[in-house]
């Protein structure tokens, strides 16, 4: 049976359908429970991680009416998991993510960062920058960093080698430093 | 909480680029790739930094004619083992390359001689090149932007290392070495705030920080090491032994020599054992313009022989390869680095540069 289209998808959301969760785990279940697994590091955890996830997007949509509900449904429970991992605090998922996060959060001390800049301008000022690097450079950035991807499975994904991979990310960094420093945000 | 904020702000990154992400990606055919070289033995010491720069030239190279020559010699044509023979791997150059033209490039200075004491240099470099590699090609690079040098960034390393000496670091003092008296005017103008000197002390070992962001390098210098004991510190700096080496330059150890030569001479300062830290950024970003085919330093004897008359090469004393640039110029091009014994008993810097001659056109006009 073929997959629905999102708008489809959406248009059961409005209508209460709920056929509409069954469609949406069909074909965005398994992206959900990757990116929540990446984060949770627990397969149990993630496959609840997931249902409260359909459980959010049911709430949501309507009225949400989302452009892409791939990225609204990835947003989601890379939230819920995110929220989930702090709770859980897990050390050793804790200490891998925390690398993460580390590399980018240096770039932006929050001691420095201006009290009037909030966390939307913020995040807008990382999605323009994103817009001025390369294809590759930014897709390997989002997948570290947003979906949490190790270096390896970017490697893989990609066709890179790990190397490769963290060279680039490396220079993304950089380059985001650089960015923000320009925008007023690092000084 | 600084995560949280990043983890919060990422939420603000276009639907449109998260669902690009995920899409799975074309399969891209995988050009000529080259692989890493092999080290069979590698020169690594230590030493302070020291640069002078008297007299410019200018010349520029021929872009039109350039094409990537892949079909140079990659093992040593001796057949002996005192040779080793950098490769590039492409795929994990640490700037972006995509192995297209070069732009077309135009006066490109030149340093031409300079003079100074050498006497560091002559017993000890931290230089990972020496003239056992042979460097096929290498890369050039256009509006590389510099980085400074803050002394924020440094005390805490030293700082971790009085503390696993079990000492207190005292006697901080910090410099930037653009005193006139000491180096001249022009030079102290020319690298006013890029060179920096930062001396501290703890218990009865000194530490010595010397750095240059014109040409990307640091060292670190640490003397007093004398207890085996010590041989954290020592191995935390990336010195091999604390009795045998009191100085050394802090670059990534564990990369191929390519990228120890990149580090060396662009990218940041690493202290990768035990600890990982970044200590600065030397220069934030290399444009890559093209790899250009790079003459033997052999063949750079000849041309500065034929240059400057040297008769006797006994005279050169000792020669590292470089990348520099001028105040006017606008790249980055790899030198040979001759320091050639003066009647004197002074030491006079040569410098030839490393692509080779058929990509450079004008080659030694002065300005």
């Amino acid at each position: 049976m073929e997959l629905m289209n999102d708008e489809q998808i959406i248009e059961l959301y409005f209508q209460r359908d709920e056929e509409a969760l069954k469609q949406t785990e069909k074909k965005y279940g398994q992206l959900c429970f990757r990116i929540s697994d990446n984060i949770l590091l627990d397969r149990s955890e993630s496959e609840e991680c997931l249902n409260d996830t359909l459980l959010r997007v049911w709430n949501s949509i309507p009225p949400t009416h989302p452009n892409s509900l791939k990225a609204f449904i990835c947003k989601i429970v890379r939230n819920l998991a995110l929220t989930r991992f702090e709770f859980n605090n897990r050390k050793k998922r804790a200490k891998e993510l925390q690398v993460s996060l580390d590399e980018i959060g240096d770039m932006i001390p929050d001691n420095r960062i201006s009290a009037d800049f909030d966390d939307e301008e913020l995040g807008q000022a990382i999605d323009r920058f994103l817009d001025t690097i390369k294809d590759d450079a930014r897709n390997v950035f989002i997948r570290k960093y947003w979906f949490f991807d190790t270096v390896s499975d970017i490697a893989g994904r990609y066709g890179f080698s790990e190397n490769k991979v963290n060279n680039m990310l490396y220079r993304t960094r950089i380059k985001l430093r650089d960015y923000l420093k320009k925008e007023g945000i690092y000084i | 909480m600084k995560n949280r904020r990043i983890i919060t702000a990422m939420n603000y990154i276009s639907d449109e680029k998260i669902a690009k992400a995920d899409e799975m990606p074309k399969i891209k055919y995988n050009h000529s790739k080259k692989t890493i070289f092999t080290a069979l033995g590698g020169v690594f010491a230590a030493a302070a930094i020291g640069i002078v720069i008297l007299q410019t030239g200018i010349f520029s190279f021929k872009p039109d004619t350039f094409i990537p020559d892949n079909t140079l010699p990659t093992e040593a044509s001796s057949g002996d083992n005192t040779h080793i023979v950098v490769k590039i791997d492409y795929d994990s150059l640490p700037f972006e390359y995509t192995g297209g033209k070069p732009e077309k490039l135009t006066n490109l200075s030149v340093y031409g001689e300079g003079q100074g004491d050498c006497t560091d240099f002559l017993s000890n470099s931290g230089n990972p090149w020496s003239e056992n590699m042979i460097l096929t090609e290498m890369p050039v690079f256009q509006s590389a932007e510099r980085g400074f040098f803050r002394p924020d960034d440094y005390i805490p390393i030293l700082e971790k290392y009085s503390a696993a000496l079990g000492e207190k670091l005292t006697d901080v003092s910090f410099q930037y070495m653009n005193d006139p008296d000491i180096f001249g005017p022009e030079i102290a103008e020319l690298y006013k705030d890029r060179t920096m000197l930062l001396t501290a002390k703890a218990g009865n070992v000194s530490f010595e920080v010397n750095a240059h962001s014109a040409v990307g390098k640091l060292n670190i210098t640490i003397s007093g090491l004398d207890s085996p004991d010590d041989e954290l510190v020592a191995n935390m700096m990336g010195f091999d032994s604390p009795q045998k080496l009191g100085d050394g330059t802090i670059y990534d150890k564990s990369e191929d020599i390519f990228m120890r030569i990149m580090n060396y001479n662009f990218r940041c300062a690493k202290i990768t054992s035990p600890d990982t830290i970044t200590a600065c950024d030397l220069l934030t970003t290399l444009d890559c313009i093209g790899m250009y085919p790079v003459i033997s330093v052999n063949d750079a004897k000849v041309q500065l022989a034929e240059r400057e008359n040297i008769a006797d090469s006994g005279l050169i004393k000792h020669i590292e390869f470089e990348y520099l640039m001028s105040e006017n110029c606008e790249f980055f091009t790899p030198y040979y680095e001759f320091f050639v014994l003066q009647p004197d008993e002074t030491y006079k810097i040569f410098l030839i540069p490393a692509v080779s001659p058929e990509y450079i056109d004008d080659k030694g006009e002065n300005t």
